[in-house]
């Protein structure tokens, strides 16, 4: 017998042991009508159910469509910007590379393999840093201990600050490193080869700094020599003579063999004044014709200086 | 600890009470909201059990064992060996007073020895997280709390609780449970099927529902319930509303229908419904349905075998069944089902007490937390063991 049956006869019965018919009929009923209701609210809220369910089907695939179609337009751009960032990166006059957080590389161009001479299995993505110090330590570093420099380099490295540094190569060259960290824990560093700035910046100082036709000090060096002597007199009691020399009738020399002779002369005059002193003593052109020594003096100042003033004076009037 | 079982209806009366149960600890009593309005049946129970805290309210359906019951008051008494009891009853005016009103009950409860309190409050004017909430905190963790609702039938007009004292409206009863003899365990489950889309909860506030995906929810509870509408809010049972936080989506509630505003739309539930929370309907099957009060079942007889391995249950055990109304609306005369399989579960020789409710107490199945629950079977176990029982 059906359980839910056995309970409604159960409820039916009387204590007498009959059945009260009417509540067992309306037991029956109920038991009907309830089922009725459950199928036809199953049936409802599946149909219900299914509706919302495609309708939100549609709303994913066009949400999927649009995703798609923004994802392939997004590939699309970033697939143009990298060819844009790889021209600039090939380009750029720097040599550039990119490590990770485990020191591996992730980018580098043509121009860093250049400056140092690596060759593209050396400098493969993933290459850990210390193998490609390692290589450049070979290759065209300065002639510092290789490992003491990779160590060096490797702490620097991992102090995860900016910094920037010079380095001169085996070959003469100067390198500039400016290293940066970036967030993910890996960096950035541009590498530029400073060599012909550097020597420019030589021969500006050079110039700047003396006499262009006889290569004797200018007047800003006397200057500056006449104030660090004057300090060590002050500070030291260092005494120091100074002489101021020009050449008699040398407009005349101009006027009748003309200036190219004129220069020679002052060229000659200068070889002959820095023979006559010593190398820490200084001499410097003021212009024209005029010249000027200046000397640390040695024992009685005095006598020293006319030493000095005689033996200038006899080089210079010996004949040409 | 001992147990027994009484009844009282309209035709026969008061059973007689076994003469050695006079003197009962503890006395739960449940039944149809009419037959407790008149506080006669509670001054009856009181001139049988002198010494007893009587705790009882109003139901949408009394269990007693494997039947469930509409025109009787199902009653146990209850004699502890070692075990003590304190009963505590507050008003709770409103739903925005549930909290403090928690935490009035459990501070008049609270103690070191303190091990379960089992809750009975009115069903309609209390929001029961809240409530639960109050309480857990007053009392604080390791105390487990246990209960229901009072239920109204199908009609959500009235509903009545009390402890020690008649039945009444906005009343919230409970009783502690203290020493270390007492072993309560605890199970709660649903076996409700999810169904059909989740939605976000687009618009509440506290436990009253505006708004699924910026749509009214009452629009989305007529189209499903077609017909049945008219039955609002009782046929909205038959849809349980399954919620979670994203963020914690294996921490799941379901909650339960309790009023409906056809003006603004809004429906009001048993407990929270917050913003932003996942919502999802739920169906019953009646075989899951039994199913889910059987794992309750498991889950507290496990539960009361767990809290010591060592101890040995002296005398008799109580289970204490609280179902939600939702379940017997929707499985009809097929309702004795789950009452079968909790006994089956629980074995026999363990008397079943217990309503059919408008919301039911208990921890957590995952989190452990004390908490409403809604569309549950409910099952708190309570015994007392030997060692300290003195049995």
């Amino acid at each position: 017998m059906h359980k839910l049956l056995a309970r409604q006869l159960a409820k039916a019965a009387k204590d007498s042991g009959e059945f009260d018919l009417q509540a067992l009929l309306r037991l029956v009923c109920e038991a009907y009508q309830q089922s009725d209701n459950d199928r036809r609210r199953t049936d409802r809220s599946i149909s219900l159910m299914i509706g919302e369910l495609e309708q939100l089907n549609h709303g994913l695939d066009r949400l999927v469509q649009e995703r798609t179609a923004g994802l392939l337009q997004r590939e699309t751009e970033l697939q143009a910007q990298n060819l844009r960032f790889d021209a600039a990166l090939e380009n750029m006059p720097h040599g550039l590379c990119m490590f990770d957080r485990q020191e591996r590389l992730i980018v580098c161009n043509e121009r860093y393999r250049e400056m140092y001479g690596l060759t593209p299995d050396q400098t493969k993505l993933g290459s850990t840093i210390r193998s490609i110090l390692e290589a450049r330590v070979a290759t065209c570093n300065g002639l510092e201990n290789a490992e003491t420099y990779v160590e060096q380099r490797l702490a620097e490295i991992r102090k995860y600050e900016p910094y920037y540094t010079e380095k001169a190569m085996r070959d003469g060259r100067t390198f500039a490193v400016n290293h940066r960290p970036m967030r993910d824990g890996g960096w950035v560093a541009i590498h530029q080869d400073i060599t012909a700035q550097r020597r420019a910046e030589m021969q500006i100082t050079y110039i700047a700094r003396h006499d262009g036709l006889t290569g004797l000090a200018n007047r800003a060096v006397l200057r500056e020599k006449i104030e660090g002597a004057s300090a060590r007199l002050h500070r030291d009691g260092n005494p120091f003579a100074i002489f101021m020399l020009d050449l008699d009738l040398f407009k005349t020399v101009n006027d009748s063999f003309g200036h190219p002779v004129g220069d020679e002369l002052l060229k000659l005059v200068a070889a002959r004044l820095a023979a006559c002193v010593r190398r820490t003593d200084a001499i410097a052109r003021l212009g024209g014709d005029e010249f000027a020594i200046l000397t640390a003096a040695e024992g009685d100042q005095g006598e020293a200086a006319v030493a000095v003033a005689n033996r200038l004076v006899k080089a210079v009037t010996a004949p040409l | 600890m001992r147990v027994t079982q009484l009844s009282w209806s309209e035709a026969a009366g008061w059973g007689v009470v076994p003469t050695d149960f006079i003197h009962a600890d503890l006395v739960f009593f449940f039944g149809g909201r009419q037959a407790l309005a008149c506080g006669a049946r509670y001054r009856e129970l009181r001139a049988m059990f002198p010494d007893a805290h009587i705790l009882g309210c109003s139901t949408g359906g009394q269990i007693r064992n494997d039947d469930v019951i509409d025109n009787e008051i199902a009653v146990a008494a209850i004699t502890f060996a070692a075990t003590t009891l304190r009963a505590a009853c507050e008003q709770a005016a409103s739903p925005d007073s549930s909290r403090s009103c928690g935490e009035l009950i459990g501070k008049a409860l609270a103690a070191a020895d303190l091990v379960g309190i089992f809750v009975l409050s009115d069903g309609l004017s209390v929001n029961g997280s809240e409530l639960v909430a109050g309480i857990a905190a007053a009392v604080g963790k390791g105390v487990s709390v246990t209960g229901g609702l009072a239920g109204d039938g199908a009609d959500f007009r009235q509903t009545l609780a009390g402890a020690d004292r008649p039945p009444h409206e906005q009343m919230v009863a409970a009783v502690g449970f203290y020493g270390p003899a007492i072993r309560i365990g605890h199970g709660s489950a649903g076996g409700w099927d999810e169904f059909g889309p989740r939605r976000c909860i687009t618009r509440s506030q506290g436990n009253m529902l505006f708004e699924f995906d910026g749509e009214p929810a009452l629009d989305l509870y007529e189209r499903y319930l077609g017909d049945e509408a008219r039955g609002l809010p009782g046929s909205g049972l038959l849809f349980p509303l399954r919620i979670f936080d994203p963020e914690r989506p294996d921490h799941d509630i379901v909650r339960t229908i309790l009023a409906v505003d056809r003006d603004t739309r809004s429906m009001t539930f048993a407990g929270d419904v917050p913003e932003g929370w996942t919502a999802q309907l739920m169906r019953g099957n009646f075989d899951r349905l039994a199913a889910g009060a059987a794992m309750a079942a498991r889950q507290a007889a496990v539960g009361l075998r767990k809290s010591h391995a060592s101890d040995q249950i002296a005398g008799d055990q109580i289970a204490i069944l609280v179902s939600c109304i939702g379940r017997r609306l929707l499985m009809g005369q097929y309702t004795a089902d789950e009452l079968e399989a909790v006994g089956a579960e629980l074995g026999p020789g363990i008397p079943r007490l217990g309503f059919y409710s408008y919301g039911e107490i208990s921890p957590h199945r995952v989190s452990g937390v004390c908490e409403l629950h809604n569309q549950t079977m409910t099952v708190t176990t309570i015994a007392e063991t030997l060692d300290h029982a003195g049995a």
